[in-house]
Parts: C-alpha cells; sequence; structure tokens
C-alpha cells in the first residue's frame, strides 16, 4: 500500500479518487485480513460516504485537508458516532452507541481521513499481547505463529500489514510501541496527555495517551501534526542524544544494544534511578485505576469479563487507596527527578521490547533468565517510561529477513518534533525503516 | 485449592493476639490483602463477590501486587 502522504497527495492532485483508494483498501482487507484476527469492524458504509464526501470537495474546488483520501483504522476504544465502544469487551457490545466520534478520530476525519475499521484489542486494553477471549488472538504479520504485541496488536498488524497506511492505538504502559516494535513499524507514545483522549474509552487515567502507528517517519509525523494542531519542523540543532544503560541494557536483545551503540557511539550511557521501584509504582497505579474504573462492573458480572483480564482487574479493585496514594506520590517524586536529569538531552535511546514476538502457543518471554508470561512483561522497557510522561516513539531496526524489533526515541516533555528529525535522519542512514512482511498489500 | 500465604496470615494472626478485647482487627491501610480473611474483607468493601473460579487467580494476582508494593518501597528481594 502506497503511504498516507502519497495517496492525500495523488487524491488532492486529481489523480485518483478517495473512493478509489477505498475500493482498493476494502478489497485488499476482505482478501487478506482475515488470518491476522485484527479487525473487529469493517465500516463500509461510513467509509463510502466518508469518501464520497472528500470527492464532492474535490469536484467543488475545495481542499480536503493533508489526509485526503487516506483510510485508516482505529482500536476498539475509540468513540465512533453510531457504534457502542466496546474496549474490546462483550460487557460493552450492546452498550448505547456513542453519539459523536472521539476527538482523535474527528481530527482525522476532519483533515480529510477515511475511517474503515475497528480493531481488535486484549480487553479492556490490560495486556500486552492481544489475545482477546471474544475476537481472538492477533497475529503477528511477519510470523503468523507469533503475537503482535498488545494491547493495540490490530491497529499495528494492519499497518505492518500493508493493509492500512495509519492506524491509531492507546498507550497506557506500552501498548503502542510493543506492538510496534513486534511488527516492525512507527508507533508514537506522546508526552502524556498531549494528544486528545476525548472519546477514548479510559484503562489507567494517569498513563492513558492516544496515538498513531505508521510505516514511514513522514507519515508519522503528518499523522501527528493533523492530531496535536502543531507544526513539526524539520530543520534545527543536532540533537543531543544519550544511551539508556541499567535494567535497560539488562533484558535487550543483542541486536537492540548493537544498534543502540552504533546509532550513538559517544553518546553518553546514563541510568534513570530506581527504574524498577519505578515500574513496581506504574504497576500499582495501573492495577488501582483500572480495578476501581471496572469495580461496578465487577460487581454486578465478574464472569462476563475475558478470563484473562478478570482476575487481574478484581485484584486491582481490592488495592487500598493508601498504597494508590503511596505511589502517585513516588511518581510526582520521580517525574521531577527523571525531568532534571535528562534535561541536556534531546533523544533518549532504549529497547522498545526485550525481544521479538513471541510464539502464540507458549506466550512466554524471558526476564532476568526466568520464563514469564508475555502480557503482563513485554512492556518492562516502557512501562517505566509511561511513569515519566515523557514522549516515546518506537522505531523499527531495519533487519531484513529477521523478525521485527524495535528501539524507543524517548524525548523531552513536548519533544516529538526532535524525535521525528532524529529518526528521520536514522531512517535515511537506512539504520531503521518498516519492511513489509513477504505477500504483503 | 489455592495456597495460603504463609507470611500474611501470620501476621494476620499477630495481630488478631495483640488487639484488645472486642476491637476488630483491621489490615494495615497501606498493605496488599493477601491471607485469605484480608481478601474477604477488601472484596466485601469493594462490593464484590469473587467468583469461586477466580479465587486463585486473583490471590496470585494480589500476590504479585505485593511483591510491586514491597519493590517500589525499596525492598530489592
Amino acid at each position: 500500500m502506497k503511504s498516507a502522504a502519497e495517496i492525500a497527495r495523488a487524491v488532492r492532485g486529481g489523480e485518483c479518487s478517495a473512493m478509489q483508494v477505498l475500493e482498493e483498501c476494502l478489497a485488499a482487507i476482505k482478501a487478506q485480513a482475515a488470518p491476522l484476527i485484527a479487525v473487529t469492524r469493517l465500516l463500509e458504509e461510513r467509509a463510502r460516504a466518508e469518501a464520497g464526501r472528500i470527492d464532492a470537495m474535490i469536484a467543488d474546488g475545495i481542499d480536503p485537508g493533508p489526509l485526503a483520501g487516506v483510510p485508516y483504522g482505529v482500536k476498539d476504544l475509540f468513540d465512533v458516532a453510531g457504534l457502542p465502544t466496546t474496549a474490546g469487551s462483550t460487557i460493552y457490545a450492546d452498550a448505547p452507541p456513542a453519539t459523536t466520534d472521539a476527538e482523535a478520530v474527528a481530527r482525522l476525519r476532519d483533515a480529510g481521513a477515511v475511517l474503515v475499521a475497528t480493531l481488535n484489542m486484549d480487553e479492556f486494553a490490560y495486556g500486552f499481547a492481544t489475545i482477546n477471549a471474544a475476537h481472538g488472538t492477533t497475529r503477528n504479520p511477519h510470523a503468523p505463529s507469533r503475537l503482535a504485541g498488545g494491547s493495540s496488536g490490530g491497529s499495528a498488524a494492519m499497518v505492518a500489514a500493508g493493509l492500512l497506511p495509519l492506524s491509531l492505538g492507546s498507550d497506557t504502559n506500552g501498548s503502542i510501541r510493543v506492538p510496534a516494535s513486534l511488527t516492525g513499524i512507527y508507533g508514537l507514545k506522546p508526552t502524556h496527555a498531549d494528544l486528545p483522549l476525548a472519546g477514548v474509552f479510559p484503562f489507567a487515567e494517569s498513563f492513558d495517551d492516544a496515538g498513531p502507528f505508521t510505516a514511514s517517519i513522514a507519515d508519522m509525523r503528518l499523522v501527528w501534526e493533523v492530531l496535536s494542531g502543531k507544526s513539526a519542523a524539520l530543520s534545527g540543532n543536532t540533537p543531543r542524544v544519550a544511551r539508556l544503560g541499567g535494567r535497560f541494557r539488562e533484558n535487550a536483545d543483542p541486536d537492540q544494544l548493537a544498534a543502540i551503540d552504533a546509532l550513538a557511539p559517544d553518546a553518553p550511557l546514563i541510568e534513570l534511578p530506581d527504574i524498577a521501584r519505578a515500574r513496581s509504582a506504574a504497576f500499582l497505579i495501573t492495577a488501582y485505576e483500572g480495578g476501581h474504573l471496572h469495580r461496578e462492573a465487577l460487581a454486578k458480572q465478574a464472569m462476563a469479563f475475558d478470563p484473562a483480564t478478570r482476575d487481574r482487574l478484581i485484584a486491582g479493585a481490592l488495592l487500598p487507596r493508601a498504597l494508590y496514594d503511596e505511589a502517585q506520590a513516588f511518581r510526582a517524586e520521580y517525574r521531577a527527578r527523571i525531568e532534571v536529569l535528562v534535561a541536556d538531552h534531546d533523544v533518549l535511546l532504549a529497547p522498545a521490547t526485550p525481544c521479538t514476538a513471541p510464539p502464540v502457543d507458549d506466550p512466554r518471554i524471558t526476564i532476568d533468565g526466568k520464563l514469564v508470561p508475555a502480557r503482563a512483561d513485554l512492556g518492562i522497557h516502557t512501562q517505566p517510561i509511561s511513569f515519566t510522561g515523557l514522549p516515546s516513539l518506537a522505531v523499527p531496526l531495519y533487519r531484513p529477513g529477521a523478525l521485527p524489533l524495535g528501539l524507543q526515541l524517548i524525548g523531552r516533555p513536548h519533544g516529538e518534533a526532535e524525535l521525528f528529525r532524529f529518526a528521520a535522519g536514522l531512517e535515511e542512514q537506512g539504520a531503521i525503516g518498516s519492511i513489509p512482511p513477504p505477500g504483503a498489500a | 485449592m489455592p495456597r495460603v500465604p504463609f507470611f500474611p496470615s501470620f501476621q494476620l494472626a499477630l495481630r488478631r493476639w495483640f488487639a484488645p478485647a472486642g476491637e476488630a482487627v483491621v489490615a494495615d491501610p497501606a498493605q496488599v490483602p493477601q491471607a485469605p480473611e484480608e481478601i474477604d474483607a477488601a472484596a466485601a468493601e469493594a462490593g464484590i463477590v469473587i467468583p469461586e473460579p477466580c479465587a486463585p487467580g486473583v490471590a496470585a494476582n494480589l500476590a504479585l501486587l505485593a511483591s510491586h508494593a514491597a519493590r517500589m518501597r525499596g525492598d530489592a528481594s
């Protein structure tokens, strides 16, 4: 599939219609998406109405916007007008339909993009695996016997497979960056709360963020500009880069460490203090907020929850408020400490996931020499960054013939433009880049 | 049948032993409930009846959260 920028350029220039782009996209999805178990609802009627509106604007000489005719999908927790927002759960399958689109969807729509599908996720975004009892387990387009990661796994798989040029996901503790790393695409967790969250089903409000997946850095920058309403200038000073050491280098693939050291051989190695404490505090805050969000539903119909999330949510609902307050106090103090520590750097380099995609039939990974569940622990390197609220862009290492693996480029607060600029340079050098899987659309 | 964690049960027994006569034994307000009595009390307070099939999983998750609480507080073990 063409990039979002190429599609928009062609539609705006009258080289093809939004409807032609859409019909090609729908045909490819119908022919190829089923084995991925990534699509939960195909929105043909709405998509044709949106594409028709774009073509009518072009015919009237009106510019539909920078994403004219670009098809996209959203994780199943964004409000879509006229549909129930399920958050991947059967509990909300018959909920009253959303009356308006989520703000992020509205901004993409107003920029000319065409919503095509809602996409699979771990129930209530609680997991790094996209193993969903109702919809099934999303498969990795590069190796269908392996996980795509989660919780925004459907959104990642569709872009990685070349069936959509962009999609939206959400990231609480790594739910964009983990699947981006495992499927070999770009995924952005913005500075906390910088991109619109209105109309996004919450998980743990202290850390929830919305963000895009794309197959190139140019598309990422384009979509971020639409969603944020800001401009990301491509010129600027040479970024000050550092490598994250300590825990980040203890559980990493050797290829990731080699790539980091090759990308920035002279960059200082800095260690974020108390990283294990921070991750544990993030676990506690997430469990408490998730559990208390669903407390009422758990009281009424616990057995209707996905078995993979039910016990975790109940446990979270039983955590005492005093412990939560203690974790939040630690977080406030920790964030202040980290912001001072990283103030002299524009980009911090770290692994995105500790390994490549684990197998679907044995979803475990090795952390500190022990086998642990992938669902809970694939976010070992992303969760501490969420805790700080810093922006983090997952980028795919360019490694033809090997399973995808990503790095995190972590920025200063509101430093996304610097991350894009640095990533664009790496992409130009051939150090990072998305490789379509065999037989991709 | 889930294995009852020894240490939290032992702590609870100690608190019971030393509690003044007639006074309810209240779990430490900043501790993760782990002993079966603590879990039952926390569930009752939250208005949740833990379904039988979920009990082992809930206990296991609470044990995991207790280990995170300990780590957050600087216990390196």
